[in-house]
């Protein structure tokens, strides 16, 4: 029998048919119709909430287990902070000021508190607020990683559909040597190769600094394209693969081969009848890739010098900012749990089929 | 003024000679001439290195005066070319008897918010710097000093006991004097906007990446600084300092890298270098462990180190340390002797088995803490081979990141050590090898060195000084807590349409004064 969207209907249909009264007939489907509403509605509600609950959990355990990691590593903030020489009072007032001589239960507990209230707490190396410093550094990251991932897109995607399409044709074999050299090439070398073609002896291009859009918005966009492009480089090599692969298996299915039969246009049958079915493991392969972008960004930020997240992660790791390191990875896994619940959502939207399954 | 010619071993400023400057402000003199200054123009300085914070307390720490000069200045400051301590901030800084001092503020300078620098601010700052909870690196430079306010330009410094070296302090540790104004207004955010009496205000600081300076119009040099603006750029990476310095992105870079030096030169480029600094990384002994008690065994190790392989195979072209003082360092005395004990492999197997007779040992190990970045990394494991060269001896490494190395030394956990050591001020021989020094992290105590040291600091005769300065140096060199197996230096480069750089030396490398720098059109 087939699974229709709606169980409760026909669960109605035998009372319809049965010869029952007008009035249970007519009240019977809409009574029904509501409770199905209620119960999905509640059963969503109820959805969201466990998934709510399992992210707040997630970070739980995932904060607790870095500020543990942190009390765990050898070196301490005031060594790091305070010169060689400092003074006793110095390193007694350095740890009053920091909260460590309380025991590391209650240092978390503490955090904890002030995240809740927002309060992300002061740097202990530079003083600044925690908040703000990130407040700072995150667009920069995250508009390299953003702009890392559309540019690889923009590049893979058509490669593969057309490499798909056309199997052992001259846009396939190219980009099989391409991608398998790229992939062979770690990023920090690809990055250092760029700076000196396009910097150094082309002079075309900025080879490291940040300067914000609000300043000079061309200026931006010329520092912007070597640190990009060496992020973009290796996740373009592993998404042309990946897509290309399922694009050719797609390719070989009946709806396809129908809608050929029906005469359908090329581009339609690529972009509608099987790109759309094929992006299922590249989606699921993206929100893995941004959590390797964003770390990725830690390397590129050094090389290029860029003021992001990266470049305060490695400061603060140097100089055992605490306080610094835990906001970071609070936000960082915060960031990730969100991308990849994005992902998951986004499953029923290229396949309906997912959609449907899913009501039961 | 004091000509202290033995300070130029720790603090010594190279004059960038390209064009002589008109200084009719100064009495800096900063080499010859034949262009007139033209105004205008933004400089960009390279660096690797960048403090946590612009708050004057803290800017006296060892990575601060390239980023905090442009907008303190300082107190003093010292000349290389006329090797004395020049007056900046301060008109005068002088003492009859060495205890008690006399600090003359000029008249009329003022902060870039329009408040004066008077000696109520000179009191504010240093006060500030010796409460423990500014957290102040420069805490330990008030030690046995007291201050008060004489009248508005004048500050007297009282000291504990004689010293004589203290006008380098007022160059560096204590010489960055900030606004009471702004720094009250500004609290916690004060290391984020600092208003000073420099050549230059901040614009913005975005941290990591770069500093952005804008000529200050108060400056009290009038007509100085001829740059309109100064940028600082915080470049980790070696390799790409280079590149951008060769893409033209940098007017002005301070590398650390003789071999890079080599190549900006090669290239065509105007090198300084390398400006001698008494600065260098080595094995360090930590003479409070019991078995590196005693003399055979140090010997052995000392008699092991070829410095000469460790410089050929990770720093070529710099040469290999054969003593504490650098061979051109003007209070380095060859004639007296002291020098490190050469590398003999026989002499080094003879000491060492001398030391297991005696200790009833077959064998002995030590362990090396050593750092994970390429370089020293490269260089500790040369190091563990050839200690591995005496039979019988293991040496193990532990190799940990920078923070934690820090933690092992100033905690003491450690027997042999990568250490380092940069001396901004001449007195900075005295903070690490005196019996009493504040940084005197291997537990060395030598009687003659100490003796030395302490009259570097009672003496006011400039030849005395020296002197003690080269006994001690060649006292320390014969049997060292720190044998260094490469000199640090620093090597200025600068793009030939820069001019009258002026440099110093503090204790992450070469800093440069920007008052007379400038640009061809």
């Amino acid at each position: 029998m087939t699974k229709t969207r709606n169980p409760a209907a026909a669960e109605a249909s035998p009372v319809a048919t049965s010869g029952g009264s007008d009035v249970a007939t007519e009240e019977v489907p809409r009574r029904q119709a509501g409770s199905w509403a209620s119960t999905l509605g509640t059963r969503r509600v109820r959805r969201w909430l466990a998934s709510l609950g399992r992210l707040v959990l997630l970070l739980f355990l995932v904060t607790a287990a870095a500020f543990l990691l942190l009390q765990l590593t050898p070196g301490s903030p005031v060594d790091s902070i305070l010169p060689p020489d400092a003074t006793p009072a110095q390193i007694a007032s350095a740890r009053e000021q920091f909260g460590l001589n309380d025991p590391v239960a209650v240092q978390y507990v503490h955090w904890l508190g002030n995240v809740v209230t927002g309060d992300l707490g002061r740097s202990y190396r530079t003083r600044q607020d925690v908040l703000g410093m990130i407040a700072e550094a995150a667009p920069v990251s995250l508009e390299i990683a953003t702009l890392a991932l559309l540019t690889a897109l923009l590049l893979s995607v058509p490669v593969a559909v057309w490499a798909a399409y056309r199997p052992g044709g001259l846009v396939d074999r190219v980009s099989t040597f391409v991608n398998s050299a790229t992939l062979a090439t770690p990023a920090f070398v690809l990055g250092i190769l760029l700076v000196f073609a396009f910097g150094v002896k082309l002079g075309w291009l900025p080879i490291l600094g940040w300067v914000p859009f609000t300043r000079n918005p061309t200026a931006h966009v010329e520092h912007l394209v070597l640190p990009v492009l060496t992020l973009a480089l290796g996740e373009c090599a592993l998404f042309t693969r990946l897509l290309k692969g399922d694009m050719m298996a797609t390719l070989q299915q009946d709806h396809v081969l129908s809608a050929r039969a029906r005469g359908l246009p090329t581009w339609r049958i690529l972009t509608k009848h099987a790109l759309r079915q094929s992006s299922f493991s590249l989606v699921t392969v993206m929100g893995v890739v941004v959590g390797r972008l964003i770390g990725g960004t830690v390397l590129v930020e050094s090389i290029f010098s860029l003021p992001g997240m990266g470049t305060l992660l490695i400061g603060a790791i140097s100089s055992r900012d605490y306080i610094v390191i835990q906001a970071i990875v609070l936000l960082s896994a915060l960031l990730y749990l969100v991308l990849n619940t994005l992902v998951d959502l986004s499953y029923p939207l290229l396949d309906p089929r997912v959609r449907k399954e899913r009501t039961w | 003024m004091m000509r202290l010619r033995g300070l130029g071993a720790g603090f010594v400023v190279g004059a960038l000679v390209l064009a002589a400057c008109a200084n009719a402000g100064s009495e800096n003199s900063s080499g010859s001439t034949s262009a007139e200054p033209h105004r205008g123009g933004v400089a960009t300085l390279g660096v690797h290195y960048e403090p946590p914070s612009m708050d004057p307390a803290i800017c006296g720490g060892s990575s601060g005066f390239s980023h905090c000069q442009p907008v303190f200045d300082t107190l003093l400051r010292y000349d290389y070319t006329s090797q004395k301590f020049l007056p900046q901030l301060a008109q005068s800084f002088e003492t009859a008897d060495g205890k008690t001092w006399t600090l003359k503020l000029r008249e009329g300078v003022t902060f870039s918010d329009g408040t004066p620098l008077n000696a109520d601010a000179v009191v504010f700052n240093w006060d500030r710097i010796r409460d423990p909870k500014t957290l102040s690196p420069a805490l330990r430079a008030v030690d046995g000093m007291s201050w008060k306010k004489v009248d508005d330009l004048t500050v007297e410094v009282t000291l504990e006991q004689v010293n004589y070296q203290l006008p380098g302090k007022l160059a560096l540790q204590l010489g960055f004097i900030g606004s009471p104004t702004a720094i009250r207004n500004a609290g916690a955010q004060a290391g984020s906007r600092p208003v000073g009496a420099g050549p230059f205000t901040l614009t913005t600081w975005t941290r990591g990446t770069e500093a952005v300076y804008a000529a200050n119009p108060h400056y009290w040099q009038k007509g100085r600084p001829y740059l309109d603006g100064l940028v600082v750029k915080d470049i980790n990476d070696d390799n790409q300092r280079l590149n951008a310095f060769m893409a033209g992105d940098l007017s002005v870079n301070v590398s650390p890298r003789t071999q890079e030096s080599r190549t900006a030169k090669d290239a065509g480029y105007e090198v300084t270098g390398p400006v001698p600094m008494i600065a260098g990384t080595g094995l360090g002994m930590n003479l409070r462990d019991p078995l590196l008690q005693d003399d055979d065994l140090r010997m052995a190790l000392l008699h092991a180190l070829d410095a000469a392989q460790i410089v050929h195979a990770v720093y070529p072209g710099d040469p290999a340390p054969d003593a504490l003082l650098t061979p051109d360092d003007p209070n380095r005395d060859d004639k007296a002797g002291g020098r490190y004990p050469t590398f003999d492999l026989q002499a080094a197997q003879e000491r060492f088995d001398a030391y297991l007779k005696r200790a009833g040992k077959s064998s002995e190990t030590l362990t090396l803490t050593a750092f994970t970045s390429p370089l020293l990394a490269q260089a500790a494991q040369v190091i563990q081979a050839q200690l591995g060269e005496i039979k019988g001896l293991t040496v193990k490494l532990d190799s940990v990141d920078t923070p934690t190395l820090v933690s092992r030394l100033t905690a003491g956990n450690f027997q042999l050590v990568q250490g380092s050591s940069n001396l901004a001020v001449s007195d900075g021989i005295y903070d690490t090898y005196h019996t009493n020094g504040t940084l005197n992290s291997y537990g060395y105590s030598n009687p003659k060195v100490d003796e030395a040291l302490d009259v570097t600091r009672t003496s006011n005769d400039p030849k005395v000084v020296a002197a003690a300065y080269g006994r001690a140096a060649g006292e320390i060199s014969q049997d060292p807590p720190l044998r260094y197996y490469r000199y640090y230096s620093a090597h200025v480069w600068q793009q030939h349409s820069v001019h009258d750089l002026t440099l110093t030396v503090f204790g992450s490398g070469v800093g440069v004064y920007w008052d007379n720098a400038w640009l061809d059109k």
